[in-house]
């Protein structure tokens, strides 16, 4: 899953992108509202956390340009800004979540995966595809016959995307876009070296190649 | 206490009394010496006719024609009388003095001396009195009217003069009476507005009232405009301080969860932190009241929904049936932003506890009144009093919750209002019953 984290203050900022990198997420980071705008609309994010009093432009009308050009990212505003007549602003103007700061980061981690779940079509609170369950606390998945299998951050991310897109084909450029962050080298190899990974993990016939495509996590064994 | 109107009244009646008395005394002195001038001018062409009338001849001795004298000086009494007196002691006496005696000043020649005295009958004359000499003798002429018609004359003009002016006087005094009560009924409007400025219907005074008030009512605004902007500057300061600790906070907040510290420490870290924030949130929010009706009046029709789909969609995780039982029509004069606020953290701290259920009415019944049930675990009596204490935590487990409910006591303060708890008849959780005196803020 990759995210979007906008936010001013950088130390704020790499703290929280650090703990959400720990926790599994591609994070890319911006301190500008209009930088955020242009990021965001790329499309590529599968979040968006979105702090308001952003230089460049105020947060609000960022998203409400988001919202306008039709993009449905779901969108957690982390503001200072958290009276309830800002809150029904915020949400009104098209963010799924508030929360307002200070705040701790199990918080901030229970509400992103409660949205990325919801975007997903998700109702548990538990990954679970074919037999195989995806413990997001501790990166490991258990494969159907009880096996609890440990993940490097590179195919926790890759596996934890599949699983939450079943039974559709996904191009090797999408899901470098969702696994990794905006910084990192793009060699389509990489992929297929982390595909055959997992594939050693959780079973060959899980993700299937489609010649020409990209690849395709099958929900039935 | 010192009365403006008596003092004007008092003032005025005085000086136009004494004005009055003057105008009287003077206009009456004038009628009178205008009178006697008058008088007195007859008397002289009386004596003219009298000299005329008069013969002297050595062997004769005087003699008057009586034929050539106007008949009044043969009636008797008439009030018209004349004496002569001879240098030989021979007296002529006018028919009409009968047998009045009168008393003859001694003159020098060709002298002639007008003056009032007592005459016959308690009659009250005025006297012409000249020294002559014809034929060779040397004789003088007393010649007297009677000023009892003259007087009786100026006695009516004084009277009349007396009654107008006592009629003016009343009439100044009523018309002065109006003119002042007009006046003050302005100060009237000016005491009714600085009313409604306290009461924060209106942040100035609109009438600038008569000239006379007009500094004083420019003065007022001014010190309004003074404190108004005070108010603002140390609210947006405390507000921005509050604001502006946030961002350090949030850091120390995530660098104390992400320090591999033992568990205890961690926890005892993170609640001063907590702690803190909790002042800082509770100082800001009340920083951030109105507490009156100064900003844009609520609207429970329109911002009740927006409100409630809000907090659907930030407790989505519970899926609640978050419902609105009663809205009242129209807009409420409280400030929006307040009733947000104070709606905001009831209904959170509602959906923090319930289940499945939270209910909400609104309704005015001379006060606001305001009443949020939940189907949770409700509050035991003994333990309901703690809910609004400083930084009071019910449960540890649900994040910042106490805090909500302090924020709404802090605010209902703010309102001279009242909150009680109790549990709710329909679904059994906490009940919270807020109501606002409508007649403090309309």
């Amino acid at each position: 899953m990759r995210l979007l984290l906008v936010e001013d203050d950088a130390v704020l900022a790499e703290g929280v992108a650090d703990d959400l990198r720990r926790h599994g997420f591609a994070v890319d980071m911006s301190g500008d509202g209009i930088e955020a705008e242009f990021l965001g609309a790329e499309g590529l994010y599968d979040a968006i956390i979105l702090d308001l009093g952003l230089p460049g432009k105020p947060g609000l009308e960022v998203l409400g340009a988001w919202r306008d050009a039709g993009m449905l990212t779901p969108v957690l505003i982390l503001t200072a800004r958290d009276s309830w007549n800002e809150r029904v602003i915020g949400l009104r103007a098209g963010a799924d979540d508030y929360l307002g700061k200070p705040f701790h980061i199990e918080e901030l981690l229970a509400r992103l995966q409660a949205l990325l779940r919801r975007s997903s079509g998700r109702a548990s609170a538990e990954l679970k595809v074919a037999g195989l369950a995806l413990d997001e606390e501790r990166q490991r998945v258990r494969r159907a016959d009880g096996v609890e299998v440990e993940l490097t951050g590179t195919e926790f991310r890759l596996l934890r995307y599949l699983m939450s897109h079943p039974d559709r084909v996904l191009s090797k450029g999408h899901l470098t876009d969702h696994v990794y962050e905006g910084d990192h080298d793009r060699d389509s190899n990489v992929l297929e070296v982390y595909v055959r990974r997992l594939r050693d993990k959780i079973g060959r016939d899980r993700i299937e190649t489609r010649r020409g495509q990209g690849y395709l996590f099958r929900s039935r064994p | 206490m010192i009365s403006l109107e008596r003092r004007f009244v008092i003032g005025l009646a005085g000086v136009l009394l004494i004005v009055f008395l003057l105008l009287l005394w003077g206009s009456v002195a004038a009628v009178r010496s205008l009178s006697e001038a008058y008088v007195a001018t007859r008397l002289g062409h009386d004596a003219e006719a009298l000299l005329a009338a008069l013969s002297v001849s050595p062997q004769d001795g005087h003699r008057l024609r009586q034929g050539r004298i106007t008949p009044i000086y043969r009636q008797p009494l008439s009030g018209h009388y004349y004496l002569m007196q001879f240098a030989d002691g021979s007296r002529i006496r006018s028919r009409s003095l009968w047998d009045e005696p009168l008393d003859m000043p001694r003159l020098a020649r060709g002298q002639t001396v007008t003056y009032q005295g007592p005459g016959p009958g308690g009659q009250r004359l005025l006297y012409r009195v000249g020294a002559y000499q014809k034929g060779g003798q040397v004789f003088s002429l007393l010649v007297a009217e009677d000023m009892a018609a003259v007087d009786a004359d100026i006695g009516r003009f004084q009277m009349i003069a007396l009654g107008v002016m006592a009629a003016a006087l009343l009439l100044i005094v009523v018309i002065q009476r109006y003119v002042l009560r007009s006046g003050f009924r302005a100060l009237d409007r000016v005491r009714r507005e600085i009313r409604q400025v306290s009461a924060g219907r209106l942040d100035r005074l609109q009438t600038p009232g008569p000239l006379e008030v007009q500094p004083l009512t420019a003065e007022f605004n001014r010190l309004m405009e003074q404190v108004q902007r005070r108010l603002q500057r140390s609210r947006r300061s405390l507000g921005n301080l509050a604001h502006a600790l946030k961002g350090p906070l949030s850091i120390v907040m995530r660098d104390i969860d992400a320090l591999p510290l033992p568990k205890g420490q961690r926890n005892s870290l993170s609640g001063q932190l907590d702690r803190i924030n909790a002042l800082i949130q509770r100082e800001m929010k009340r920083a951030r009241l109105a507490g009156d009706a100064t900003g844009r009046p609520f609207d429970p029709q329109q911002q009740v929904p927006e409100l409630l789909q809000a907090l659907g969609q930030i407790h989505r995780e519970k899926d609640l049936q978050i419902s609105a039982l009663r809205l009242p029509t129209g807009g409420i004069p409280v400030d929006q932003e307040d009733m947000l606020e104070l709606l905001g953290n009831l209904l959170d701290n509602a959906c923090k506890w319930a289940s499945q259920r939270v209910e909400l009415s609104i309704f005015v019944e001379t006060e606001l009144h305001i009443v949020v049930g939940d189907d949770g675990p409700g509050v035991p009596e003994a333990r309901r009093n703690a809910l609004l204490r400083r930084g009071a935590r019910l449960d540890e487990q649900v994040a910042g919750h106490g805090l909500g409910l302090a924020i709404v006591g802090d605010l209902v303060e703010d309102y001279r209002g009242h909150i009680s708890f109790g549990e709710s008849a329909s679904l059994h959780g906490l009940e919270v019953r807020v109501s606002l005196p409508l007649d403090s803020i309309a």
